[in-house]
């Protein structure tokens, strides 16, 4: 099938994963050197390649510009995936990369010809643009090799961040002893309240929630606190039932997850808690702050 | 027409861990033979995204650790590290699995 592809000048090639699945990969034939150029990833090199069979090649300019419009975001994309393939006589090596040039340089080169393309590619592994320095010197006079540009279906880019970031600090991640794996059930793990919550003055002012002039504290190391916050927020508060335990729970868990339908009150209810947090960190600021001496420079 | 009928679920818990136990072949210098080519590690610190020459043309199973806690693993259950490490392994498979 492979060859069929070279006899045609480009195509698409099926490739067999596993027991049901196939993928498709578009391959494009006869990739010969341009420039080396620089860009903010690195090193880039240009490719020159035949155009693929079928509409890309119309001797029309307009058609084959508007070709790559529509295909500007599946085919050749900045940011994709290729395999440069490039077979001697004596060995075969796959070079990957990462396509560098934009959308509007694929669409003015397939203006510029129905017969090639020429983007420009980030390869991964240095040794390229030296083979590619040596492929220049040589001025292309070994007849006995080819080399073929293979486009993975694979969004390179999209995922690569996160891999590295996977990299990370184990003891870095927050919440590991939810996060981990567990020979057993999570419900067994405890949980505690925010540890900022836990300190000796620390409690929660819920005194907003409640009609003018009423004071409520919550302290979420005591359970009679947590009890009557309950019952006043319930009786007094204007939130109903469900969101009074709701502030309780989540005011007294480092982890919670606040689950409702439509028009619930679940934003009004994050509200509400960011305004709890606000309070206390404004009169921390206050309690701090060191109050003015006619003794003092 | 017969009504498939699913395994009972701990028949199928214990299936999954003898074949896990079975396939287990450990990453890098820890699987008997040296690692698989030049891009496998014990430690996802050493192993680049970026596919290697050698682990494009490998033909050998690479190390795909299961994400349950009771799956054979190279480092501690319950740790961060074991997390990330199968999150990685994972994620990166499914990216460059069609390359592979």
């Amino acid at each position: 099938m492979l060859a069929s592809i070279i006899t045609k000048q480009g195509g698409r090639y099926r490739g067999q994963l596993d027991y049901n699945d196939t993928v498709m990969f578009s391959v494009y034939t006869n990739v010969r050197f341009g420039n080396i150029t620089t860009d903010r990833r690195g090193l880039a090199s240009t490719l020159v390649f035949d155009t693929p069979p079928g509409t890309a090649r119309n001797t029309s300019t307009t058609q084959r510009a508007a070709f790559w419009e529509r295909m500007g975001s599946k085919r050749l994309m900045p940011g994709g995936l290729v395999a440069l393939v490039w077979r001697t006589p004596g060995s075969t090596s796959i070079y990957l990369g990462i396509i560098a040039s934009s959308a509007r340089e694929l669409i003015a080169s397939a203006r510029a010809s129905a017969t090639t393309l020429t983007i420009r590619v980030a390869f991964f592994d240095p040794a390229i643009e030296v083979r590619i320095l040596e492929w220049y010197q040589r001025e292309d006079a070994n007849p006995n090799e080819t080399r073929i540009l293979v486009e993975a279906p694979v969004m390179y880019e999209s995922v690569r961040p996160f891999l590295e970031a996977l990299k990370a600090e184990p003891t870095s991640i927050p919440f590991s002893k939810h996060l981990v794996l567990y020979d057993g059930s999570l419900a067994s793990v405890p949980l505690d309240p925010p540890q900022y919550a836990t300190e000796p003055r620390f409690s929660w002012d819920l005194s907003p929630l409640l009609p003018d002039g009423h004071n409520l504290q919550l302290d979420v190391k005591d359970a009679v606190s947590i009890a009557n916050a309950r019952d006043v927020l319930r009786n007094e508060s204007t939130l109903d039932p469900s969101q009074a335990e709701a502030v309780v729970d989540s005011l007294t868990r480092e982890v919670s997850l606040i689950q409702g339908p439509p028009g619930t009150g679940k934003v009004r209810l994050t509200n509400t808690l960011y305004l709890a947090s606000s309070f206390w960190v404004f009169s921390e600021l206050y309690r701090h702050a060191p109050s003015p001496s006619p003794h003092q420079e | 027409m017969r009504r498939y009928q699913p395994n009972t679920p701990r028949t199928d818990e214990a299936g999954l861990q003898l074949t896990l136990l079975a396939t287990y072949a450990p990453p890098g210098h820890l699987r008997s033979g040296g690692p698989r080519h030049d891009n496998d590690d014990a430690s996802i610190l050493q192993i680049s995204v970026e596919p290697s020459q050698a682990e494009l043309v490998c033909t050998v199973a690479p190390y795909l650790p299961a994400n349950v806690a009771t799956a054979p693993h190279h480092l501690r259950s319950d740790s961060m590290e074991r997390l990330l490490d199968i999150q990685f392994r994972l994620l990166r498979e499914e990216l460059l699995f069609v390359i592979l």
